[in-house]
């Protein structure tokens, strides 16, 4: 069975972009393509719309992937990143707390779980590139150095470089004053 | 699905020696309802032992709340499959997992311990069906952000989607309990959605109660 994943390029389901784009670069039956909405549509009964969804199931499809971890454990990690990734990362009032928990986190680890690229990773990058707050700290140079390591990782992915390529970027030297002096 | 899987008896828990000790942080002012019929479900499958303690900086709590997770297991620590070790303290962005302290991140939020609870009790939990428990996740996140850490109008938007989906339907997904039904049970729970549900979502909430794994914690 093959998946073709449907992505809207005014607001891309950016994690399931990378997800699709790494299965098919590792000769998975998985390919992508623009249109009108995001969507993987499973049977005449079944599709899914939501980023992480489309994430989760394509992981589940391909375990030799080890897109969702090895073990319950590490699957368990990975639905750990996506809350955080959805919820305290995607927060601008928690982010600098957030930020500084991953950093922490990510001090000794090239991956956040396992040691392959795994969902997690992609759905943390996503937010990390739509942030402004963050670009404007990786202009900054020795701010937060150990995610800015892993952000700059995974954009020379090779598997998932012409996704990340697609995927817009926030624009740190187009910030409005009132964001450049919030709390950083 | 929470019913069938208490049929699986292939776990890596039951083949191999090795005793899982799981330490779980919960605080006393949302008890993690979903984490206490999940304990039933396991005590149904496995050999668990339990114990609980009650750090400084929790304050009142219930006794009820700590008696559930207190048990001898079986006479020997180490004929038990797995030891759940509750500790009631003011952890603040909801209750924290650790199962390989030396290996793993702290797992945080009761929907994550769910779907591992819910991995041991099936293995095969992320392979059966992979559009049901997709489907089942979705819901899992909604208790998550919307029911249990959103404001007001996202908590009765929440509301609104499961009565609409149970109008038609007993359950969350499928045609029987899962952990979606589990998991959002225990979020309207600790929101205080309850006592003022909408009628199909009070159908349901009658439908849990009936389930013995439920009747513990209420």
């Amino acid at each position: 069975m093959s998946f073709k994943v449907s992505i809207n390029k005014a607001k891309p389901a950016g994690a399931a972009l990378l997800t699709a784009d790494y299965l098919k670069s590792t000769g998975k039956p998985v390919s992508w393509e623009y249109g009108s909405e995001n969507l993987l549509k499973i049977d005449s009964d079944t599709s899914f719309n939501n980023n992480y969804s489309i994430c989760r199931y394509l992981a589940r499809q391909f375990p030799d992937s080890n897109l969702y971890g090895s073990s319950e454990l590490e699957k368990t990690e990975v639905d750990h990143w996506l809350t955080f990734s959805a919820g305290r990362l995607s927060c601008s009032s928690e982010f600098l707390s957030a930020i500084q928990y991953l950093d922490t986190v990510l001090g000794p680890i090239t991956y956040l779980v396992g040691h392959n690229p795994t969902i997690a990773d992609f759905t943390v990058w996503e937010v990390l590139n739509a942030s402004t707050q963050f670009q404007l700290l990786l202009n900054q140079k020795e701010a937060c150095v150990n995610v800015a390591r892993f952000y700059n990782f995974l954009c020379n992915l090779e598997e998932i470089k012409s996704a990340v390529c697609m995927l817009p970027k926030a624009e740190s030297s187009a910030m409005t004053k009132s964001a450049s002096t919030s709390s950083l | 699905s929470a019913t069938r899987s208490s049929n699986v008896t292939t776990s890596s828990l039951l083949q191999g020696d090795v005793l899982l000790d799981l330490v779980i942080s919960v605080n006393p002012s949302s008890p993690p309802l979903s984490l206490f019929v999940l304990y039933e479900l396991l005590k149904q499958q496995y050999k668990v032992g339990a114990k609980t303690y009650v750090h400084s900086s929790a304050v009142n709590v219930p006794e009820k709340l700590t008696s559930i997770f207190t048990n001898d297991g079986t006479k020997e620590r180490g004929d038990n499959h797995l030891m759940i070790t509750v500790i009631w303290k003011d952890v603040s962005n909801g209750p924290t997992l650790m199962v390989e302290p030396h290996r793993q991140t702290p797992i945080i939020g009761e929907s994550n311990i769910a779907r591992y609870l819910m991995r041991l009790l099936n293995p095969n939990y992320d392979t059966d069906d992979i559009a049901k428990v997709t489907q089942i996740d979705e819901w899992l996140d909604t208790a998550n952000i919307q029911v249990l850490q959103g404001n007001t109008k996202e908590k009765s938007a929440a509301v609104r989607s499961l009565n609409s989906r149970l109008g038609r339907n007993d359950w969350l997904v499928g045609s029987r309990l899962s952990l979606a039904d589990i998991v959002m049970w225990s979020a309207l729970n600790q929101s205080n959605q309850v006592s003022d549900a909408p009628a199909n979502v009070k159908k349901w909430l009658k439908l849990c109660s009936s389930n013995s794994a439920f009747k513990s914690c209420l």
